[in-house]
């Protein structure tokens, strides 16, 4: 969606890292510092109004540096357009970002679901524990360093 | 899940229930922490993990035509609208399109499994 890569090209020049089209897609690739503001002037842009995030991933990209990033898909009803937004984490042994909470609060259960599975940390989550796995478990099942079935 | 119990709340007043979870052949196997007053209901939490089978982390493993059979369980009631989805994905990634006759055969697919789930 051109409105969107316009957007963040005008609000935070020094955000984006990178702009690819694909097959009809968006994706943009931003830094991770300010992603809370980059999300809510994308949320509430009167040309984008991403009201409604369908869904955000956990990434590993082992055994690449940064390792870890997180990946946001973006629907606007008003505009009937999708956009990815995907960013890359640098701690590679303890990955953060802040939550997005509080732009959509679907993201609640989202970036718990990227914490039980990858172990990325959501700075200011309301209730950041694990969605899937039991309470107890110990690490991130879908780490790519995770072994596949037991010994 | 936390068992601790909430400070807020008073616990010689109120309840906690379970509410499933339900047995695993059940669809949409769905644990619910309750807590009560009477019947009002003062907190619920939910525990959606019961059906989580891990099926992208085994996708990562396999070839294309190895993620098909683990597609139409995701909702096996409609299975083949999954393997839809899944294969209109991969196509897309390799950028092919498929003849007439199969777009036109996936559609009655879908449309007969998607009365199936919706009936039974």
């Amino acid at each position: 969606m051109k409105q969107a890569v316009a957007l963040l090209e005008e609000k935070f020049p020094d955000e984006v890292v990178e702009v690819v089209e694909f097959r009809g897609d968006t994706t943009i690739e931003v830094k991770p510092e300010r992603i809370v503001e980059i999300m809510t002037a994308l949320k509430d842009g009167h040309d984008t109004g991403f009201k409604y995030l369908s869904m955000i991933a956990g990434m590993d990209y082992s055994p690449a540096s940064p390792r870890f990033g997180v990946v946001y898909n973006l629907y606007s009803h008003k505009h009937h357009s999708r956009i990815t937004v995907k960013t890359r984490l640098a701690d590679d042994l303890a990955p953060a970002i802040d939550s997005v909470s509080k732009v959509w609060s679907t993201a609640i259960w989202h970036e718990r679901e990227a914490y039980d599975m990858m172990g990325i940390r959501f700075n200011g989550h309301p209730d950041l524990r694990r969605i899937l796995m039991p309470g107890d478990w110990v690490g991130h099942p879908q780490r790519k360093d995770y072994p596949l079935r037991g010994e | 899940m936390s068992d601790e119990p909430d400070p807020n709340h008073d616990t010689h007043r109120n309840h906690a229930a379970e509410r499933g979870p339900s047995h695993p052949s059940t669809h949409g196997v769905l644990r619910v922490l309750v807590e009560l007053d009477g019947e009002l209901i003062l907190s619920a939490d939910p525990d959606i993990g019961y059906l989580h089978r891990g099926i992208e982390k085994m996708c990562e493993y396999r070839t294309y035509h190895k993620c098909l059979p683990l597609m139409n369980r995701v909702d096996y009631l409609a299975g083949e609208v999954n393997n839809f989805g899944f294969c209109l994905a991969v196509e897309k990634l390799l950028g092919v399109e498929v003849p007439k006759r199969a777009q036109y055969i996936r559609v009655l697919i879908v449309e007969l499994t998607r009365i199936a789930s919706h009936l039974f």
